[in-house]
C-alpha cells in the first residue's frame, strides 16, 4: 500500500519533468521581429508595404501590420494581407502629405516580436511600375528608323492631372556598352533615325512621376536588315546601261573633234582691205604695195588753191645771190601726201604723176613747165636749191636743205619789175648797205615838184641823222635850196610811214638799195 | 458703272463685316486663353521649385551618415512645418472636389508662407539664391490667376483667403544649437510644400482645359 503511495506522489512531477525536457529539445521560441521593411506608392493614390519575417520559432507565425497616420492615437491594422502578395500589406485608401508609421508584428504561441517602425510620406514612396506592351518596329523604307511605342503602367490617373509622367527610353547595339538615352515627356511613341544596317538593337523604356524614376522595362531586341543583294546587283546593272552612252558619245566627239570645234568656235572674220593682199604685206614688197595702195586709191579731188596764182619766190639761207625773179611755180601738195626721203628717191615715177594729177585739175597747165616743187612738211620746210630750181624743167633730182623757216615767203608781183642795177654800186657797206657813186644823173626825183611826196631813190642822200632824218647832198645848182629846206622836212615826216613799210613789201622801191629796212635799225651811213 | 460701284459697296460690307467677327471671337476667346497660359506658366514655375527643393533636400541627406538620417527622420515625427496651419486637401479625392479658386487660394498662401523663411535658404550656391526670387514670381503668377477666375467663380470671400496672420521666421524660433536639425526641417517641409502647390496647380490646370486628356 505504501508503495502505489509513493509511485503516486512522484508520478507527476516526473511527468511534469519529462514534458519539460521534451519542450527543451524542441526549442520553440516566440517568433524573430520582421525585418526590411519597405513601401511603395506606385500611382500616388495607394500603396503597399512588405517585411521579411523572420524565424517564427518552431511555432506557428502569424503577422500583422499596424499603421497610423500623424493625427491619431491608436495602430488600426492592415485592411488588405492579400492583394500584394504575401508578407504584405495593400492600403488602397490613403493620405497624402501625413506622416504614417507602420510596425510589423509577427505572434506565435510563445510571444508576439514587433519590427522597427516604417515613418514614411506618401510623397516620398511614390515609385511607377515599368512601362507595358513594348513594341518595337523596324522600318527600312526612305532612311532607315525604329519605331518604338509603350503603355502606361496601369491605374495610373493622368486626366485628372493628379499625376504626370515623364517617360525616357535607351538604346544601344547588341554588342556594344553604351547606352544611348532619349527623352520623351509625355508621349508614348518615339522614333530613332540614327540606326545601322544589319546590327541587332536592344531597346528599353521607363517612366516617372515627379521625379522619381520606375525600373527599366524588359529588354525588346530587333535586328535591322541589310540591303538584300538583289537590290543591289540591280543598281549595278542600272548604272552599267547608262554608261555605255555616255562612252558613245565621248568616242564620237573624240572622232569628229575638228567638226565640233568648228561648230562651236567658228572662226572671226577678220578685217581686209580691197586689193591689198595680207601676204604681200608680209612679204615686204613695198614697191608693189605702194602700187597695190596707190593705185587703188581715190585720191581726194585736189582743189586750186586761191593764192596759186602767185608766185612763189624759193628763198635759199645758204646763197648769197639773190634769186633771179623768175616766174616761178611752186607746187604745194596737200600735207597728206608728205613723202619719206627714202620714197622721194624714187620720185621719178612719182613726180611724173603729180603732174599728171594736176593737170587734170588745175587751170593753170601753161605755167608748170618752168616750175620748181616747193615740198613743205609741216614741222620745216623744204627749200629747193634756187640755182639747181632754175634748171628745173621736169624735175628730176632735188635737194632739200632744212631752212628753218616754216612757210614760204609771199612776193607780190610787180609788173614793171626791173632787173636790178648794180653798175652805180660803190661800196658794199656790210650786208645790206651799197654806197652808191655820185653820179651827174639827173635826179629822178620825180617828187620835186611835189610837196609832200616821198622820193623814190635815196641817190641824194648825203647823211641820216637818226632814225628819222636823212641829208640830202649837195647837189649841182638843179637842186633846189628851197627844196633842200623845204622838202625834206615833209619827206622827212612822211617818212615813218614808208620805213616801216618796206621791210616787208616795198622790196622794188629801192633797187639800188636791197634791204630798205636798214634805215631802220643800222647807224646811218655816210653817204658821200 | 452702276453694277461696278454696287458690287464695290458689297465687297467692302462683307470685308467690314468679316473683319469685325474676327475681331469679337478674338476678344471672346481672349480670357480662356489667358488663363490657360498663365496655368501653363505658373506649372513650369512650381515644377521648377519643387525640382530645386528635391535637389537640397537630397544633397542634405547624402552628405549625413546613416545614424544621423534615421535620427532626425524620428525627429521629424514629432515637429511640425510652419504651413501645417493651412488646411488643404490631402487625398485625390478631397482635391478634385474643391473648386479652382480654392485650389489656387491655398496654393497661394502656401507660397506666401515661404516668402520670409526663404531668405534662410539662401547663400552658399547660386542653386540657393534662386529661390527667393522664384518664389516671388510665382506668387505674383497665382495672384494673377485668383483675379482671372474670380470673375466667374461663387463669392469667394477674400478677405478670408488672403488674410494670414504675420508670422515670423518659425524656423528661426527653433534651437540655435541644433542647427543640423533645423536644416533638415526647413529643406523638408520646404519640399513637401513645394510638392503640394504643384499638385494643386495641376489639378486646377487640367480641370480648365477643354481636352480630356491633361497630359497634353
Amino acid at each position: 500500500m505504501a508503495c502505489a503511495r509513493m509511485v503516486k506522489h512522484l508520478g507527476l512531477p516526473l511527468l511534469l519533468l519529462l514534458l519539460a525536457l521534451a519542450a527543451e529539445c524542441n526549442s520553440m521560441s516566440p517568433p524573430e521581429k520582421p525585418d526590411k521593411l519597405g513601401c511603395r506608392s506606385p500611382d500616388k493614390e495607394t500603396f503597399f508595404c512588405w517585411w521579411t519575417p523572420g524565424s517564427d520559432g518552431g511555432l506557428p507565425t502569424v503577422h500583422h501590420l499596424y499603421y497610423k497616420t500623424e493625427g491619431q492615437e491608436n495602430m488600426r491594422q492592415c485592411p488588405d494581407y492579400h492583394k500584394a502578395g504575401s508578407n504584405s500589406c495593400f492600403f488602397s485608401k490613403t493620405s497624402i502629405w501625413v506622416e504614417y508609421t507602420v510596425i510589423v508584428e509577427a505572434s506565435n504561441a510563445l510571444g508576439n516580436t514587433s519590427s522597427d517602425p516604417l515613418t514614411f510620406d506618401l510623397m516620398n514612396i511614390v515609385k511607377p511600375f515599368a512601362p507595358e506592351n513594348v513594341t518595337v518596329v523596324v522600318n527600312i523604307e526612305d532612311s532607315p528608323h525604329l519605331t518604338i511605342q509603350w503603355h502606361t503602367p496601369s491605374n495610373i490617373d493622368t486626366k485628372s492631372g493628379w499625376v504626370t509622367l515623364k517617360n525616357q527610353l535607351r538604346v544601344k547595339p547588341d554588342k556594344s556598352k553604351i547606352w544611348k538615352n532619349y527623352a520623351s515627356e509625355t508621349q508614348t511613341h518615339f522614333t530613332i533615325y540614327s540606326i545601322d544596317l544589319g546590327v541587332v538593337y536592344m531597346v528599353e523604356v521607363r517612366c516617372a512621376i515627379d521625379n522619381s524614376w520606375s525600373e527599366w522595362s524588359n529588354t525588346t531586341f530587333v535586328k535591322v536588315p541589310n540591303f538584300s543583294r538583289k537590290d543591289n546587283s540591280f543598281w549595278i546593272m542600272v548604272f552599267s546601261l547608262c554608261l555605255i552612252p555616255l562612252l558613245v558619245a565621248m568616242i564620237i566627239l573624240i572622232l569628229k573633234r575638228k567638226t565640233v570645234k568648228k561648230y562651236i568656235l567658228p572662226p572671226v572674220p577678220s578685217p581686209k582691205i580691197r586689193g591689198v593682199d595680207v601676204q604681200l604685206l608680209k612679204s615686204g614688197q613695198s614697191e608693189d604695195v605702194i602700187n597695190a595702195m596707190l593705185l587703188n586709191q581715190r585720191f581726194p579731188v585736189m582743189i586750186p588753191w586761191k593764192d596759186q596764182k602767185e608766185d612763189y619766190l624759193i628763198v635759199s639761207d645758204k646763197e648769197t645771190s639773190y634769186l633771179p625773179l623768175e616766174k616761178k611755180k611752186i607746187f604745194i601738195l596737200p600735207l597728206a601726201m608728205t613723202l619719206d626721203s627714202e620714197v622721194q628717191s624714187k620720185e621719178t615715177s612719182e613726180v611724173d604723176h603729180f603732174p599728171k594729177d594736176s593737170e587734170s585739175s588745175s587751170e593753170e597747165s601753161s605755167d608748170k613747165t618752168e616750175s620748181s616743187q616747193l615740198l613743205t612738211k609741216c614741222s620745216s620746210a623744204n627749200v629747193l636749191n634756187d640755182e639747181k630750181a632754175n634748171q628745173l624743167k621736169g624735175v628730176t633730182e632735188k635737194i632739200f636743205q632744212p631752212f628753218g623757216i616754216s612757210g614760204y615767203v609771199d612776193i607780190p608781183r610787180h609788173e614793171h619789175m626791173q632787173e636790178a642795177d648794180y653798175s652805180r654800186v660803190n661800196e658794199v657797206n656790210g650786208d645790206n648797205i651799197l654806197i652808191m657813186k655820185k653820179e651827174n644823173v639827173p635826179h629822178t626825183l620825180d617828187t620835186q615838184g611835189q610837196e609832200g611826196s616821198v622820193p623814190d631813190n635815196y641817190s641824194m642822200v648825203k647823211e641820216v641823222n637818226s632814225d628819222n632824218m636823212v641829208f640830202l647832198e649837195k647837189h649841182s645848182e638843179s637842186v633846189n635850196a628851197s627844196f633842200k629846206a623845204k622838202g625834206y622836212i615833209d619827206w622827212v615826216n612822211q617818212k615813218p610811214k614808208n620805213l616801216h613799210m618796206t621791210g616787208h613789201s616795198e622790196m622794188g622801191v629801192c633797187p639800188q638799195l636791197v634791204g630798205c629796212e636798214y634805215v631802220d635799225t643800222v647807224p646811218p651811213p655816210a653817204v658821200i | 458703272s452702276n453694277k461696278i460701284l454696287f458690287l464695290f459697296s458689297e465687297t467692302v460690307c462683307l470685308s467690314v463685316v468679316l473683319l469685325l467677327s474676327v475681331v469679337c471671337l478674338g476678344v471672346s476667346s481672349q480670357p480662356i486663353t489667358d488663363s490657360q497660359r498663365l496655368f501653363s506658366i505658373a506649372v513650369n514655375r512650381v515644377t521648377h521649385l519643387h525640382l530645386l527643393a528635391q535637389r537640397l533636400f537630397s544633397d542634405f541627406e547624402s552628405s549625413l551618415q546613416t545614424e544621423e538620417q534615421r535620427q532626425l527622420n524620428k525627429v521629424f515625427l514629432q515637429d511640425f512645418c510652419n504651413s501645417d496651419y493651412i488646411i488643404s486637401p490631402i487625398d485625390k479625392h478631397e482635391t478634385q472636389r474643391s473648386s479652382v479658386l480654392k485650389l489656387l487660394s491655398i496654393s497661394y498662401r502656401l507660397v506666401e508662407s515661404w516668402e520670409f523663411p526663404s531668405r534662410s535658404l539662401s547663400g552658399g550656391s547660386s542653386l540657393r539664391n534662386q529661390i527667393s526670387p522664384r518664389l516671388s514670381e510665382l506668387k505674383t503668377g497665382i495672384l494673377l490667376l485668383i483675379r482671372a477666375n474670380q470673375d466667374e467663380a461663387e463669392n469667394y470671400p477674400d478677405s478670408d483667403a488672403l488674410q494670414h496672420a504675420p508670422y515670423g521666421n518659425y524656423y528661426q524660433s527653433l534651437g540655435g544649437n541644433e542647427s543640423l536639425r533645423q536644416t533638415y526641417e526647413l529643406l523638408a517641409c520646404f519640399k513637401k510644400d513645394m510638392h503640394k502647390v504643384e499638385t494643386y496647380l495641376t489639378v486646377a490646370k487640367c480641370r480648365l482645359s477643354p481636352e480630356a486628356n491633361c497630359t497634353l
